[in-house]
């Protein structure tokens, strides 16, 4: 008998709105590993509430789940507490919302193995902590005693993965388990599945967006789209022989790492437009202590000393995971925040550290395009509005003609139809949105655009299109991109050149060939492992670092990458190695590569 | 209209409890403009023939009438008039000043926002009632006064309220294009965050009118309000506690009207913030 079959599985709300999971069916055995994939609305997650009986009151649902021979569907919570936990359990996708801040770990953990009954109460603690360490926590003691907000974001999901494990279920949903991590921590989450589901055979039903996660960790994968199945079947099979286009598209849309890069070399050598010359960022303790659980009275160091020029039509792409201060350095170009040091040159002329005190003429040329589409529109204005308030203020000698024919051009070139002009923001799909917000600083026609994580938030199809819009405005009008994001299989798509950062500092600068070939940075090299790899049927790469980045509070001596490199030495933990600004392809590292190019090879070996 | 505001509409005719104390207090708005002109009787008029008079039907004396003979109804109806009026008046001159000085200090941040701010706080520890009722004896007892009065109190409360959704606005990322393409200061707080106060206001107006009601009608129970033969529903039921034993519509009335008045407002205001709560909204 199958371990959990689902039939005919239908959730609707409202009489008249579609169904957002419609007549799905599927079952899993005892310690099956299964994908179900799909992009944002596709059903996914509600497929997942409606497993574990987590759905709103005002959801209806129909046919059945049918958990170890018992139907779930329709059943009470009191009926339903003896499965949750004990026999199937979930793991969510944000571990800081999932964990209650007020309790400690080790607290929520105990409450769950009392309740369970599973625990006696006098060796609940060691039962706890044995769990703690099972999942891989340091320290599992002092991980006992903290509170949420004192672990970073992978030691958080370690922990949620610990509560899940607290009664021994037979079946883990993890509902994109991944997603809010960084890229080395995510592979690190996955192996930790992976480990967990070899030793105990536990099922593992994985709910992800991301194919890459799917083909290294699931046997079998569901593929979904609007609450329909598209396809079932062997992750193999699927990623060989995909029967629907909308799949097709997916996986064709999977950003890959050894794809060919997608923009024209830059001809000769032209002069840099935008100059970066040693600027730092910092943030005063009073910021610094909101931040962090290391905080202390201090200065946070976002971004230090940093040098790099774009020059005309180049795209120059910044890489990093969170706290690199990759957005720092952004935002700082961009005149949003006072550097503490250094000059910022456009066109060799030294400009305002603030947007508001620099020249019009130079506002246009430096424009940004943010990550979520839907934030960065105002939510009182219609698309027209959005894109008028930019032209009338640039361009005042124009008439109304004159506005509508900018307007209907530009939203023309972002490939949108004039009937949007009438909508607001929230009226808009994401795509559709970041389409607008392209449109809004394309509209000036800067010499600088800098896009932060501008397709970080779109599904992959959506995604694909914008980075090639992009590229087609780039061609046009020989602007320079700054992309900043923490997604190498992009980087590798539109960059020329590559900057990578880690805690505030560049690890490595160079040309998008020569980076990806030859990267001369162990973090470089440990970031390209990480990234999961689109193939079913390749043996699974292990997580190439230990670890997760130091607080910036309280950052290590030497090199600030030392307590995860794998090629440590004494050197590393006292001097800080710094790039050298005169060669082409620089790497901050005491003992740079080259190492060798993709696949497979194991850094920490 | 904001985006907001219209999916508010659509959400404003789903809720019961918006739509039933909307109702009440558009019928309550209609009877005190309408009574006082289908009443045959002016609500000055005394008739020394006809004091303390219970309800009736015959000659228009629904209310029946108070010690001097003059018809309640009309007189109810007329104080409502006041008592809306001075409310409405009111927190309008609390909403513009409130909004002003909010959405300024949180925009502005850092010391403008600082020194702003603890003059509200130097304001609020004031004994507002008190000084009104000093100045009422010090110089002519004045109907403007009253809005002065009211006025002066509740734009603290929403200065403080629009400062607060103020700071959380201009971290928001809308405002921070509008800055990149140059949009000046003054510029942005009108067209990037006022119209996005626009949901906390309303609910907070509708919260701020009971309150005015409130201080008006305390006022005049003071006999500190409007001046007779003018009315207001505080002064109606200040006179009805005199006359409670031989006479207890005079007081219940008008009481009535007041509390349901009241009701109507809290209920409308707090149907309002779950309708534009974003929470709820996304459901």
């Amino acid at each position: 008998m199958n371990l959990l079959e689902v039939g005919n599985l239908r959730i609707q709300y409202g009489d008249n709105a579609p169904a957002v999971v419609n007549d799905l069916s599927f079952s899993m055995a005892a310690g099956d590993s299964l994908a179900i994939v799909g992009e944002s609305a596709s059903g996914k997650t509600q497929t997942a509430l409606g497993i574990m009986g987590l759905l709103p009151a005002h959801a209806r649902v129909s046919g059945e789940v049918l958990f170890d021979g018992n139907n779930l569907l329709g059943r009470s919570d009191r009926f339903l507490n003896g499965f949750r936990a004990r026999r199937i359990a979930m793991v969510f996708q944000d571990p800081k919302q999932a964990l209650n801040p007020y309790l400690r770990i080790g607290n929520q953990l105990s409450r769950i193995l009392l309740e369970q009954g599973i625990g006696e109460r006098r060796n609940v603690v060691k039962r706890a902590h044995d769990l703690l360490r099972r999942v891989g926590l340091p320290d599992v003691e002092r991980q006992y005693r903290s509170y949420a907000h004192q672990l970073s974001g992978g030691m958080r999901q370690r922990a949620m993965i610990a509560m899940a494990l607290a009664g021994e279920p037979e079946l883990l949903i993890a509902d994109e388990p991944t997603t809010a991590l960084d890229v080395t921590v995510q592979a690190q989450v996955l192996e930790l599945l992976h480990e967990l589901k070899d030793e105990t055979g536990i099922a593992l039903l994985l709910i992800t967006h991301d194919l890459g996660v799917v083909a290294g960790n699931c046997k079998r994968m569901l593929v979904m789209q609007r609450g329909k199945m598209l396809e079932y079947g062997a992750t193999e099979a699927v990623f060989r022989n995909p029967s629907h286009a909308h799949t097709r598209a997916m996986l064709a849309a999977v950003p890959r790492i050894g794809a060919p890069i997608a923009v024209a070399p830059l001809a000769g050598t032209a002069a840099p437009v935008l100059t970066i010359d040693g600027v730092s960022v910092q943030f005063a303790d009073r910021a610094a202590r909101a931040s962090g659980p290391a905080s202390r009275k201090g200065t946070l160091h976002a971004l230090r000393p940093l040098t790099v020029g774009v020059r005309a039509g180049e795209t120059l792409a910044i890489v990093g995971e969170s706290g690199s201060g990759k957005s720092s350095l952004a935002r700082a170009v961009l005149g949003l925040l006072t550097p503490a040091t250094g000059t910022i040159s456009f066109l060799g002329r030294p400009i305002a550290a603030r947007v508001q005190s620099r020249a019009n003429e130079l506002r246009r040329n430096l424009q940004l395009v943010f990550q979520d589409p839907v934030a960065s529109l105002n939510p009182a204005m219609r698309v027209w509005d959005v894109l008028l308030e930019p032209v009338r203020l640039h361009e005042p000698q124009l008439d109304a003609a004159g506005y509508r024919e900018r307007i209907e051009t530009m939203l023309e070139r972002v490939g949108l139809d004039a009937p949007l002009l009438q909508r607001y923001a929230h009226e808009l799909s994401g795509g559709q949105a970041q389409r607008v917000a392209i449109a809004r600083a394309l509209i000036l026609e800067p010499r600088v655009l800098v896009c932060d994580e501008a397709v970080a938030a779109l599904d992959g199809t959506v995604r694909q299109a914008i980075l090639d819009l992009l590229r087609r405005e780039q061609e046009r009008s020989g602007m320079s991109l700054i992309f900043i994001t923490h997604d190498l299989a992009v980087v590798r798509q539109i960059s020329h050149r590559v900057l990578v950062m880690y805690m505030g500092r560049v690890c490595e600068l160079a040309d998008n060939a020569a980076l990806f070939a030859q990267p001369r940075h162990p973090y470089t090299r440990a970031l390209l492992d990480a990234v999961p790899v689109p193939e079913p049927g390749r043996e699974r790469r292990r997580a190439g670092l230990r670890g997760e980045a130091a607080s910036l509070l309280a950052p290590p001596a030497g090199c600030v990458f030392h307590p995860r490199c794998p090629l440590v030495t004494e050197r590393c933990r006292q001097e800080v190695p710094l790039a050298d600004p005169l060669q082409h392809h620089q790497a901050a590292c005491h003992h740079p590569g080259p190492f060798p190019a993709l696949p497979g090879s194991d850094l920490s070996n | 209209m904001s985006g907001i505001a219209a999916t508010g509409g659509r959400r404003l005719r789903e809720s019961r409890t918006v739509r039933v104390s909307a109702s009440l207090l558009a019928i309550i708005a209609l009877a005190a403009l309408l009574g006082p002109l289908i009443s045959p009787h002016d609500y000055r008029d005394t008739d020394f023939n006809a004091r303390l008079q219970p309800p009736a039907l015959d000659d228009f004396r629904v209310f029946g009438s108070d010690d001097l003979g003059r018809d309640l109804f009309v007189r109810t109806m007329s104080g409502t008039r006041v008592t809306l009026l001075v409310a409405v008046v009111a927190s309008f001159v609390s909403l513009v000043i409130g909004v002003a000085y909010g959405a300024i200090a949180g925009y502005a941040g850092g010391t403008v926002d600082a020194v702003m701010m603890r003059l509200v706080d130097a304001l609020y520890a004031l004994p507002f009632i008190f000084l009104v009722i000093l100045l009422m004896v010090a110089f002519e007892r004045n109907f403007l006064l009253i809005f002065v009065a009211i006025g002066a109190i509740n734009w603290l409360d929403m200065a403080r309220i629009v400062r607060g959704q103020t700071l959380a606005l201009k971290e928001r990322e809308f405002v921070d294009a509008a800055r990149l393409i140059g949009v000046s200061p003054g510029a942005i707080l009108v067209r990037h965050i006022t119209p996005n106060l626009l949901g906390i206001v309303v609910v907070y107006l509708t919260l701020t009118i009971p309150q005015a009601v409130l201080v008006e009608s305390f006022l005049s129970f003071l006999g500190l309000g409007v001046q007779e033969p003018a009315t207001s529903l505080g002064a109606l039921v200040n006179n009805g506690v005199a006359h409670l034993e031989r006479a207890p519509w005079l007081l219940l009335l008008p009481a009535t009207l007041l509390a349901v008045m009241l009701l109507a407002f809290n209920f409308l205001g707090d149907g309002l913030r779950d309708l534009l709560d974003p929470r709820h909204r996304s459901q």
